[in-house]
């Protein structure tokens, strides 16, 4: 697997579902000469393009590759690991952020970021970074620049 | 000399006590988040954008141009400390800049590369005050063909005059076409590719995405080495200031770097980085003894900080009058000029020339803050470069997620910033360049459009693209550029298998 290889089949995949989905759109009776499918045609046309000619060039290419690509999940585990954990924690951010209150979860998404980085250590420091991390931020929008944060379950 | 008048115009909007004080907090912010190891310009800029949220138009705009400029002076004290540039457009100030510091002369590289910066800022704004007018009032002229044409060589150069794969640069542009056309079609009003989602109804908020692909992304990228630690010794760095005989020696190579580094920057997909390196390069080629050069040469930093600031002041051209950035940092500022309501072009020129000029006249307040703040306060500023980045880069995250929820007060928000900041990263290890993306995300629906109404006016006719001289002339360029970028690429390849043969 090289770096073309693979770029090259993404888009393939892109475009090819794009441009279906371009030629599944209902075409409307009002609007333009042109109509709304004559642009997206023309860019899923150009991803194929591309993802043809990148893996036209990996296959023509003689001699050793020189763009690898490197996705060993065995040593990477961890680094991807963290990589997942953050979106999903991120995700769960979202979720709470609105009822419980900005306060709170920044102080639990930031802790459990820290301590998901820091392979759980540190643990006092990361306490200390995460609980400053959000009352200064909220200090600042909330209360110097005004900005709406959700006080959740700090609205008393 | 209309063009003085509208400047003192600008000037009027931006002097007051309030606003000043902002380009204060804007500078000194942008200078830190830019000078962070592992978090570039762009970055720096996305994660600061929340800001502004709750200011006046006027006020946000020019503390958003003193956080672009404060990221730019910025990116090039890691360069010289620790010899980690903040992008790529401080890579050529590590050249001597750290060599300077190994010989124990880091004071003297700072503060030379803040004059150098200073003076390339103040010369390629002159530039700018006089070119602008001339440069809005053309574009004024252009009809929907002449405009798509402008956007389709503008995008098409930002894959062929960057380094890197032609194709790869292409597949990044076709994505963010793309995305750009996900929500509500303009003119007929039919749901395209929302997948049934009512948050894509509007369309991918692109500052969400640039947040996601540039701070999020960016933050992944530096978990692999998240125990590192900078350590510096603030106490070698000596005195902030130059000599006499310094400035004799740098004085020229700034101002010969200053409007090379100008005219590079008003070029779409060129921009900073390589200002600064063609300005690195000239000045080796001209200078008496090269083989100074890299070792500590003291206008070896002069000559790239005069030009990377100067491109810096030259971007804001294509920016300002005609609405189209060249890079991924002026991508963000025009996404955060955007969401302030403002919308860069020729027609704001004519329309609220206030605001315009506001943002010239305080590039030169924020260049005179930041020389101040980079001279008088760059000691303490460094001394933040001691902070780990296990510390660092959950805040960036924190901030990237903050500023996003600030936007549209929408959870669903905090998925599309994940994707994007996995979208980001994925790109990343296969190396396709992230700008092309961003950009045809941002410029996207204006191509499509102007595309569109060319053609209704040309009643489906694809000549009248070729018909008009401007718009004939762009495209040939395009095509040049195009043609001549995968001719290299081929032959480059085939050079690579002849040595493997």
């Amino acid at each position: 697997m090289t770096k073309n290889l693979v770029s090259g089949i993404i888009s393939l995949i892109f475009g090819a579902v794009y441009l279906f989905m371009t030629l599944m759109l209902p075409a409307p009776a009002i609007g333009d000469h042109t109509g709304p499918k004559m642009f997206p045609i023309l860019i899923g046309v150009m991803a194929l393009v591309c993802g043809v000619s990148l893996v036209l060039s990996h296959v023509l290419s003689k001699g050793p590759k020189s763009d690898a690509l490197s996705i060993k999940i065995g040593p990477n585990r961890v680094l991807y690991g963290k990589i997942v954990l953050t979106v999903l924690l991120g995700i769960l951010y979202g979720l709470i952020l609105d009822s419980v209150g900005y306060v709170i979860s920044t102080f639990l998404f930031m802790l459990l970021l820290i301590a998901t980085i820091n392979n759980m250590k540190r643990m006092v420091e990361n306490l200390i970074v995460s609980l400053g991390f959000s009352l200064l931020t909220y200090t600042v929008f909330s209360i110097l620049l005004k900005l709406s944060l959700p006080r959740g379950l700090l609205s008393f | 000399m209309e063009a003085l008048s509208y400047l003192l115009i600008g000037f009027q909007e931006v002097l007051t006590p309030v606003n000043l004080f902002w380009v204060l907090i804007g500078g000194v912010t942008g200078t830190i988040i830019g000078m962070l190891p592992g978090v570039g310009p762009a970055t720096g800029v996305a994660v600061l954008i929340p800001l502004t949220y709750g200011m006046n138009p006027t006020t946000a705009l020019i503390t958003m141009a003193a956080i672009y400029y404060g990221a730019m002076f910025g990116g090039s004290r890691a360069s010289i400390m620790i010899n980690t540039p903040g992008d790529a457009a401080s890579i050529a100030t590590c050249f001597d800049g750290y060599p300077m510091t190994r010989n124990g002369e880091a004071g003297k590289a700072l503060a030379i590369s803040a004059i150098a910066s200073f003076v390339g800022g103040c010369i390629s704004v002159i530039m700018l005050v006089f070119l602008t007018l001339p440069v809005a009032d053309l574009a004024l002229e252009f009809g929907p063909a002449e405009m798509f044409a402008l956007l389709l060589f503008a995008l098409t150069a930002t894959v062929t005059l960057s380094q890197g794969s032609i194709a790869k640069g292409f597949v990044a542009l076709s994505l963010g076409f793309m995305l750009s056309t996900i929500g509500i079609d303009a003119q007929t009003g039919l749901m395209r590719f929302t997948f049934g989602v009512t948050a894509l109804q509007d369309g991918i908020d692109f500052l969400v995405a640039m947040i996601g692909l540039y701070a999020v992304a960016e933050a992944f990228r530096n978990y692999a080495s998240i125990d590192r630690r900078y350590r510096i010794d603030v106490t070698s760095i000596g005195k902030v200031m130059i000599s006499r005989q310094d400035m004799k020696k740098c004085l020229m190579p700034m101002l010969r770097s200053s409007p090379l580094g100008f005219i590079i920057g008003v070029l779409p997909g060129m921009g900073a980085s390589v200002a600064s390196m063609l300005a690195y390069a000239t000045e080796k080629q001209l200078n008496k003894n090269p083989e100074r050069f890299g070792k500590g040469a003291i206008e070896g930093v002069a000559a790239p900080e005069a030009a990377n600031n100067g491109a810096s002041s030259g971007a804001m051209i294509p920016l300002l009058t005609l609405g189209i950035p060249g890079s991924g940092t002026t991508a963000v500022m025009l996404g955060a000029l955007m969401m302030l309501g403002v919308k860069p072009g020729p027609v704001l020129f004519q329309q609220h020339p206030e605001i315009a000029w506001g943002v010239i006249a305080s590039i030169i307040i924020g260049n005179v803050i930041l020389i101040v703040i980079n001279l008088g306060l760059v000691v303490p500023i460094v001394k933040l470069l001691n902070v780990p980045q296990r510390i660092l880069i959950p805040m960036i995250l924190g901030l990237g997620f903050l500023g996003t929820y600030l936007l549209n007060y929408s959870a669903f928000d905090f998925l599309l910033l994940s994707v994007f900041g996995l979208g980001g990263y994925i790109m990343s290890k296969l190396e396709v360049p992230i700008p092309p993306l961003v950009l045809a995300l941002i410029l996207g629906s204006n191509t499509e459009q102007s595309f569109r109404r060319a053609l209704s006016i040309s009643n489906g006719d694809f000549m009248i693209f070729l018909q008009k001289p401007i718009s004939l002339v762009l495209i040939v360029l395009a095509i040049f550029s195009l043609v001549y970028s995968i001719r290299r690429e081929v032959r480059s390849a085939t050079k690579a298998e002849d040595v493997v043969a």
